[in-house]
């Protein structure tokens, strides 16, 4: 019964002091009259008061605190004691084969919630933890749609393994993280420190991302609706020249180097077509998710299907995630308790063809540098080429190649636990990821030069993984004495994968319209292969606790593989930590301001063995070595490598030195982290002598390291009945150094004509920029002076040096949250700061060696003998190298800060009648990178044309432009 | 609880007693395993030894360059700096070309050296008669003929006859071997393949008589001239070669009755780069600067109606110039992957050895001056000579030297025979800045940066 304001005759005034369970006065608390919106909030002494019907019930509620009900009856003074909710020391945190109390957690983690997830146009998981977790890394390499992103754990660990984490769905390993729904995700935890990993051995060198998916709770049906639907486009696009301008500068270059003019007339050209305008478009991206919760103390379940699709801006790219998910659990008898976690997805893809220049068909160089002169399409239905050097416009490289795939995914796994009597309990799992992946690709005969060459051209390739796991541990929990609490795990775990894998691939179809290989007159590939392998481990761990003061942890870890050489099939992993709850110790206990300080220290090893193949250790034999005998020609096999019976995994040792602080209840809370990662053992490429017959053999001799400082803030900044404010800071920077690579100088990153870009050196950090350096151009020839390093009055390789870092100094993310009455706002900012992008695409647009179309900036190039400008002379052919040299020219800083995530949304509830079927509402709008600040001149300094590649990092070379999004959205639950 | 535990843990080790969890064994690819099984897996890896010689880094492109532009046949032509080196006798350490030839010969050595190691442990009963023998011989044949290239190219070069399997220092860091130890190698090998090789074998293959002729090169290299005229002689006795009758028929045809062994082209992936390396447009697929043009010197050295002119030597309209030189002995070009073999060993090369070391057993000798004639006869240079024509020893060597110089022109060889007869410095020198430590070529510095063993040929430090 809803009390009005008016009737003054029945309330009586009723005052009070709230405090915390250590008897703290609380501010800030909102005290409401139940059903009502009538209500005060405590003073900074935690006092209230307020007229309130006699009888009524008022509702005290503070964030982090569990609300109080109380009625008043016929009191007037009524002081509260409000307990923390769960109090944030008691918070359980997930760890690998278990959990712990943070108070007891000594390990370095970042934790992501579903709250970070929800109503975001976000498809993939690591976008969500993106900005959100210190020390974790999460690059976008392009806006593709499906674009696989980049998730490192403090830097790059490894130079030719795998530098992703492994993930971890309840439970699960993963071999791909592809196809799982963020939507159904509960709750992310980043392992990040050895002392936390080596748990997982020989696969946790580059952390563990744990992923809880949603479960159902008693007796509390819920099914609920969420969906979005919204726009991206193209964060920018770039000025290049039109018609005229086009045809003066391919004039220029050819005067400039003695030869005729391509166009006669300039001042008559027929076509004038932006080429950027033609490709990009507005893309469409749309969410939708249907579950159903619930269950009884017995049974619980949590069931989902989700449609995720985003058309992207540049046609026919698309992505599409179709998934279903059923959880559940069921308490068979008291003491056995079985369940489920089951998905089932298909991502669909269509890619285009970027990252590489117009003369290899990349699209996005090709809308830059394509002649404005020539019109999308001619009269005839064919698509006209660059008139001057035969090469594609780009709406012919879009129309004229289809590139799908599919993957389909089951992941999921079964479980059964029993406990046992004194505090044992044993639990066994068998799990299960199947990955069905699928690509077709068809050059169709009529569209591009290539097509007609090819007279068509298809490929169909298809891979075949399944991966069973199966994990028996057994647990021991028991406190004595109430001081001493052992939390023991032991258990023996087994993993194995099946692996199919066939490509087909044919030329000379007679017509388009058979776009599969069976189409093509001559087959040229047929090919399939099969491989495997298998894990065999023991692990165990112990957590010991005195007195909620004092942890220990201790864990090992023995991990046996099918791909380790014979003398290496067993690697052992053991880790430690210590942690020093200081603010239970007496002498702060009653320090009011201080929640909680903790110290932590972890030392571990673990390792990454993805650099290793099936059976690289191996002698291997090669085949298609073949020689005609006969006139006919035989099949030859020839040794190919030389076995190592030593080959492993690559050790990764971690110490960590942690601090975590809380402030007035939890208001201000901060961690942070130093760590020192070494990798040693790593896999390097040993050249050897050629009179072996061999030219290099992979062998554990390389070391490397990271080093970095981590920061985490929360803070709740204002607490009030209609208005909350709370930040979120994290902050990391990591240097990297390779230490040990046999003196070797490993160059990488090609772009074009130019050659590598990058160099891997011991003493530099990895993958950094290899180049010569540009002093600007010379105002008397209007060429590039390119600095003389080593002084011999010639410019030549030996003046290449190093230009630049891909790796940031520092990088950092700030959420901050707002809700007042209903509306809530929430905006992440998110940057990085100092690393250096090599902007190869300027190559293109800026060479002026050819008849390609180029930037605006080229229009202040140098014309007349004493001009000062920074944009050399057009050259046909660039005889002066202006731009056929990687230089300081094109290295751009790649700094940015990006307006990541903006979400603003209203809770329709209040509004709602209370015997509707609706039990909540909510409308949004959500928008994702919204602004980036960047001086980059290019479409956006987050950019990595050759993706996760560890020796080539932070190239754009006509990368598909990084979109903004914006959706509306609508929850509703019933 | 005791009793679970011993249940878990008598699961734990049932399950983890089987050891066989981690066997997992390959099934799409050749380990050294399951290889050297059956006879088709020793067939396969002899196959892969003689696929060694296509590549462009050895008898696909680069012998040429090694006989035929180092000495005074050809400049080095086309655009690239590593065969202009060559030519000119400046050869760098750091030379694109040695490096790769280098890598490529030892690369054709191993693959022999794995045959041979592995066949040999293989059982005999899983081969058809003679079979196991004639692999080994075969692979013998190759090896030799590599160590062959190698040491005349190179010198001192390490000698490695076995399989390298681990990558201890003295495994693979084996440093230079002494010049007469290579020999003695290449001759255990080739007198190894004389026995065990049959007189015909599969188009392609090793054969007795070529094993016999390579032998014959190598004594008469080392001057044994008596075993070199007895292993002609051995070969002309097989009664298996004669010389084709039209010296033309040799470039349009391949695998003719005077091949004693040429690598085999087919076309397509099994294709030959050299004719549109060689040819000019539109003889060639492309129209480029064309490599290895005749020298002046070379085109003067044909006599007048001698029909090896025209079957060698085109002249053509192109980038050089007009009516410019270009190598006519690679044929039928097809896109950088021609059908269009290249000869190692020929019969007219095997007679003129053979009237070689007769006239340094003794002069005058019948049998060379009639073998000189034959060649000539069949070059259409129709009037015989005499031994007044050659009334001294001197006389009929020069003679025959200047014939192997037009029969066997951009074949590879030229430059091989004037080391051999000592003679490259006169003839060069004057043109280039030859000397004796440009007789051989460098060792490839990249490899010497890998090999702390390994030293430079005098001249190049």
């Amino acid at each position: 019964m809803a009390i009005s304001y008016g009737h003054a005759q029945t309330n009586a005034r009723i005052s009070g002091v709230v405090k915390d369970e250590k008897g703290l006065p609380l501010p800030g608390v909102t005290i409401l009259i139940k059903n009502s919106q009538i209500g005060t909030t405590s003073n900074v002494n935690g006092e209230y008061s307020l007229n309130a019907p006699k009888n009524s019930t008022l509702v005290f509620s503070f964030l982090g605190f569990s609300s109080q009900e109380i009625n008043i009856g016929e009191k007037t003074t009524l002081n509260v004691t409000l307990k923390e909710d769960i109090s944030k020391l008691d918070e359980v945190v997930v760890i690998g084969y278990g959990s712990v109390k943070r108070k007891n957690l000594n390990y370095a983690t970042s934790e992501v919630s579903a709250k970070s997830i929800e109503d975001r146009p976000i498809t993939s998981l690591q976008q969500a933890i993106q900005g959100r977790a210190a020390g974790v890394t999460v690059i976008q390499p392009s806006g593709k749609p499906g674009a696989g992103l980049n998730l490192r754990v403090r830097g790059y660990g490894s130079l030719n393994g795998s530098n992703d984490p492994l993930y971890v769905v309840d439970g699960v390993q993963l071999l791909s993280n592809d196809g799982i729904n963020p939507n159904d995700i509960e709750n992310i935890t980043i392992l990040k420190d050895a002392s936390a990993t080596a748990i997982y051995g020989a696969n946790g060198a580059n952390g563990v991302v744990l992923i809880t998916t949603k479960s159902g709770s008693a007796n509390k049906t819920q099914i609920s609706v969420e969906s979005y639907y919204g726009f991206q486009n193209v964060t920018k696009k770039l000025d290049v020249l039109n018609a005229k301008q086009f045809a003066t500068l391919i004039n220029e270059e050819r005067t400039n180097v003695g030869q005729a003019p391509f166009i006669t007339d300039v001042s008559n050209l027929p076509y004038n077509t932006n080429w950027q305008d033609e490709i990009y478009r507005r893309g469409a991206q749309q969410n939708y998710q249907l579950s159903a919760t619930g269950g009884s103390e017995k049974y619980k379940y949590y069931l989902s299907g989700g449609w995720n699709a985003e058309d992207g801006t540049l046609a026919p790219a698309s992505f599409g995630r179709y998934s279903i998910r059923f959880n559940q659990s069921a308490n068979l008898y008291p003491k056995l308790k079985v369940g489920s976690n089951f998905a089932i997805s298909r991502v669909n893809s269509v890619d285009v063809a970027d990252n590489n220049r117009v003369n290899q068909a990349g699209v996005v160089l090709s809308a830059l540098s394509t002649p404005p002169t020539i019109p999308v399409q001619n009269a005839d239905g064919t698509y006209p080429q660059n008139p001057y050097q035969a090469l594609e416009n780009p709406v012919a490289i879009t129309r004229g190649a289809d590139n799908t795939s599919f993957t389909n995914k089951i992941l999921g796994n079964v479980y059964a636990e029993y406990q046992l009597p004194a505090d044992l309990k044993i639990r066994s799992t068998f799990g299960v990821e199947a990955n069905d992946n699928r690509s077709d690709s068809f050059i169709d005969p009529f569209t591009t030069g290539n097509g007609r060459a090819l007279k068509g051209f298809a490929s169909a390739g298809s891979n075949n993984e399944v991966i069973w796991q199966n994990e028996n541990i057994l647990s021991y929990n028991h406190t004595f004495n109430k001081k001493h609490s052992l939390d023991a795990i032991g258990g023996v775990t087994f993993r194995k994968s099946n692996y199919t894998g066939t490509f087909l691939s044919g030329k000379n179809f007679a017509n388009g319209s058979i776009k599969t290989v069976n189409g093509a007159s001559q087959k040229i590939d047929a090919s399939s292969n099969n491989s495997g392998w298998a894990y065999l481990s023991y692990l165990a761990r112990v957590i010991y606790t005195y007195n909620d003061k004092y942890t220990v942890t201790g864990s090992f870890r023995a991990d046996g593989s099918s791909r380790f050489g014979p003398n290496q099939k067993y690697g052992y992993f053991p880790a430690a930590s210590v942690g020093w709850l200081i603010s239970e110790e007496d002498f702060l206990k009653n320090v009011s301001w201080l929640s909680s300080l903790k110290l932590r220290y972890g030392i571990g090893s673990n390792g990454n063995s993805t650099g290793i193949g099936d059976f690289s250790y191996l002698a291997r034999y090669g085949v298609g070595y073949n020689y005609p005998i006969n006139g006919n020609t035989q099949p030859g096999s020839i040794s190919t490598s030389i076995a190592n019976n030593d080959l492993k995994w690559e050790v990764n040792t971690t110490n960590n030195l942690g601090l975590d602080i809380s402030l007035f209840n939890n208001r201000i809370s901060l961690s942070a982290d130093a760590y020192y990662r070494k990798t040693t053992d790593a896999l390097v490429n040993r050249p050897l002598p050629s009179q072996t017959g061999y030219g290099s053999i992979t062998q554990n001799v390389g070391s490397l390291e990271n080093k970095g400082l981590e920061f985490s803030l929360n803070t709740i900044n204002y607490s009030h009945k209609n208005f909350t404010w709370q930040t979120d800071v994290e902050f990391s920077l990591n240097r990297n150094k390779v230490l040990n690579i046999l003196g070797q100088s490993i160059m990488a990153g090609g772009v074009g004509d130019n050659g590598n870009s990058t160099i891997t050196e011991e003493g530099q950090p990895i993958s950094s920029f290899y180049g010569y350096i540009s002093d600007g151009v010379d105002p008397a020839t209007g060429n590039i002076k390119y600095r003389d390093l080593n002084k011999d009055n010639k410019i030549t390789d030996a003046d290449r040096t190093i230009i630049g870092n891909p790796n940031p100094k520092f990088q950092g993310g700030i959420t901050n949250r707002f809700s007042a009455f209903g509306f809530d706002l929430s905006f992440l900012f998110q940057g990085v700061y100092g690393n250096d992008v090599y902007n190869a695409s300027r190559i293109e647009t800026e060479g002026m060696s050819g008849p390609k179309n180029a930037s605006t900036a080229v229009l202040n190039r140098w014309t007349t003998p004493g001009q000062i400008t920074d944009i050399p002379r057009a050259a046909f052919g660039d005889p002066n190298q202006n731009s056929l040299r990687n230089s300081t020219r094109f290295l751009e800083d790649g700094s940015f800060l990006k307006l990541r995530d903006l979400t603003f949304g209203y809770n329709l509830t209040s509004v709602l009648k209370k015997q509707s079927v609706l039990k909540s509402a909510r409308i949004y709008i959500s928008g994702r990178n919204l602004l980036t600040i960047s001086n980059y001149k290019g479409y956006d300094p987050e950019v990595s044309r050759e993706g996760a590649n560890p020796f080539a990092l932070g190239i754009d070379y006509g990368t598909y432009p990084q979109v903004r999004t914006l959706v509306f959205g609508l929850n509703a639950k019933f | 609880m005791k009793k679970y535990l011993i249940i878990i843990l008598a699961a734990a080790t049932a399950l983890t007693g089987c050891k066989k969890f981690l066997d997992i064994k390959p099934e799409s690819e050749i380990t050294g395993a399951n290889f050297y099984q059956v006879a088709s897996d020793a067939e396969s890896g002899l196959i892969g030894c003689y696929d060694a010689l296509q590549p462009d880094a050895y008898y696909g492109f680069d012998i040429e360059t090694y006989g035929d532009v180092t000495s005074d046949n050809a400049y080095a032509g086309g655009d690239n700096p590593a065969n202009i080196q060559m030519d000119e006798f400046k050869t760098d350490p750091n030379n694109a070309n040695i490096s790769r030839d280098w890598n490529q010969m030892y690369q054709a050595v191993a693959r022999c050296n794995d045959v041979i190691d592995n066949v040999s442990t293989m059982d005999n009963k899983v081969f058809q008669g003679n079979r196991k023998k004639e692999i080994i011989a075969e692979a013998k044949f190759l090896r030799a003929l590599d160590y062959f290239n190698l040491v005349r190219i190179w010198g001192r070069v390490p000698l490695i006859v076995n399989q390298i399997k681990d990558t201890k220092p003295e495994s693979i860091n084996k440093g230079n071997s002494e010049i007469s130890d290579i020999y003695a190698q290449i001759t255990k090998d080739l007198t190894d393949a004389v026995t065990d090789l049959p007189k015909d074998n599969e188009t392609g293959r090793a054969t007795k008589g070529a094993a016999e002729g390579i032998l014959a090169k190598v004594n008469l290299t080392n001057k044994n001239w008596q075993q070199a005229a007895d292993l002609c002689g051995q070969v002309m006795g097989l009664n298996k070669y004669s010389l084709v009758g039209n010296y033309d028929a040799l470039w349009s045809g391949k695998n003719t009755s005077e091949s004693l062994f040429e690598v085999q082209f087919t076309g397509g992936n099994e294709g030959n780069v050299m004719p549109d390396l060689f040819l000019p447009f539109p003889l060639a697929t492309y129209e480029f600067l064309k490599f290895s043009t005749p020298t002046e010197d070379m085109i003067a050295a044909y006599e007048p109606n001698d029909q090896r002119k025209a079957a060698s030597i085109i002249f053509a309209d192109q980038y050089y110039g007009k009516n410019f030189p270009h190598v006519y002995k690679y044929r039928n070009a097809a896109g950088f992957a021609a059908p269009t073999n290249v000869p190692v060993l020929r019969y007219a090369d095997v007679l003129l050895m053979r009237a070689e070391a007769l006239n340094e057993i003794s002069y005058p000798n019948l049998e060379a001056l009639s073998i000189l004639n034959q060649i000539r006869t069949r070059a259409g240079l129709l009037v015989s000579k005499t031994l007044l024509d050659y009334p001294t020893q001197e006389s009929l060597r020069v003679a025959i030297a200047k014939e192997r110089r037009v029969e066997l022109a951009f074949e590879g060889h030229r430059w091989f025979d004037l080391l051999r007869t000592g003679k490259a410095i006169s003839t060069l020198q004057g043109k280039y800045p030859i000397n004796n430590d440009r007789l051989l070529f460098p060792i490839p510095q990249n490899q010497i940066d890998k090999n702390p063993n390994l030293k430079q040929n005098p001249g190049y430090n």
